[in-house]
């Protein structure tokens, strides 16, 4: 049974929860390297599955991968947050952590989108749902999966 | 009284480099656009002064836009566009401070590492929202992304480049002006 029709998604509006970008950094916080050929794997059978056409396909999954460890070192170069794992990091921080995920991962989408062709999509309907859907869908993600870690003592929650 | 001659010498420091990039804009062919030296003053304003200086920037940015930009902006255009590059940076001070990320509001507890991510964050957070603000208004997208390109790189490069030259030259240039004579 298909649970959501592919041809029904635009790729002109994002998602106002978008899960996977919370999913990417996490997956990236906890597994480092070793996890990143999964990620990359996953994102282009999902961009598959939307049949997307083929540059936005290549452009959006690497994107995906690639702006969590961006933001990712962005805080850790420049001595913000070590971000070792998300037990010693409070709300805040990783509130702070999406906010700078979701500016990387939008507007590197935004200027790939828009520059690469002349699309015929509104520029403004755009950066206004794929912002707060990525900001909205890493927090949530993220908050979920320190509570399921917490909650059956996972991960860096076991001792 | 303090508070009045650091929002005056925050006013003239902004507005100052909005001449320089006019200046040498006129000189050198995309120099305005790719090195946006007046949000390399305003953070500096803000860093020296704290943010008792808004007033001052928030004049002097309105000035910048009334009659410095390339587009023609009415008054309510341009009195959006510099509250949003005035307080832009606020919010990235105080956003930065609650999350524990560094205090950015006591000069002596500053690391440059936490200016130069401040001038990033701020850089991206200014110019998304300057342009949300204008994209509706936009029919051609590909022209818009280039424009927002243009000033997210431009503030970037002239925040950076503002307060590297302010902090490691001003102390030189301090010390040259004051052993000039006027007669």
């Amino acid at each position: 049974m298909e649970l959501i029709n592919p041809e029904k998604i635009s790729i002109k509006i994002g998602s106002y929860l978008y899960l996977p970008l919370g999913a990417y950094v996490f997956c990236w916080i906890i597994y480092g390297n070793q996890g990143l050929p999964g990620q990359l794997l996953i994102s282009l059978l999902m961009s598959i599955y939307w049949s997307l056409d083929y540059n936005i396909l290549v452009q959006f999954s690497l994107i995906n991968v690639i702006a969590p460890i961006l933001a990712t070192s962005l805080f850790r170069e420049l001595a913000i947050y070590k971000f070792k794992d998300f037990k010693s990091e409070t709300v805040l921080a990783i509130l702070f952590l999406c906010i700078v995920l979701a500016l990387f991962n939008s507007l590197s989408k935004f200027f790939f989108y828009f520059l690469t062709e002349n699309h015929e999509s509104n520029p403004f309907a755009f950066l206004t749902t794929y912002l707060p859907g990525d900001i909205i869908g890493a927090f949530v993600f993220i908050m979920f999966a320190k509570f399921i870690m917490k909650t059956f003592h996972l991960g860096s929650y076991r001792t | 009284m303090s508070i009045l001659s650091h929002n005056i010498k925050a006013f003239l420091l902004v507005t100052a480099s909005v001449l320089i990039s006019v200046f040498f804009g006129n000189l050198i062919e995309n120099f305005k656009t790719l090195i946006y030296l007046a949000f390399g003053a305003k953070i500096l304003c803000l860093l020296l002064w704290g943010v008792y200086v808004v007033p001052g920037i928030l004049v002097a940015k309105s000035f910048q836009y009334l009659f410095f930009s390339n587009f023609d902006p009415t008054l309510d255009i341009a009195l959006s566009l510099a509250m949003i590059a005035t307080f832009t940076p606020v919010m990235t001070m105080y956003m930065m401070r609650i999350s524990n990320a560094g205090n950015l509001f006591k000069l002596e507890a500053i690391n440059f590492r936490h200016i130069i991510f401040f001038i990033i964050i701020s850089s991206m957070l200014s110019a998304v929202l300057k342009h949300i603000y204008m994209l509706s208004d936009i029919e051609f997208a590909h022209h818009a992304a280039i424009v927002m390109l243009e000033a997210l790189f431009g503030q970037l490069f002239g925040g950076l480049l503002f307060v590297y030259v302010a902090t490691k030259y001003a102390p030189h240039i301090h010390r040259f002006a004051s052993k000039i004579k006027f007669v």
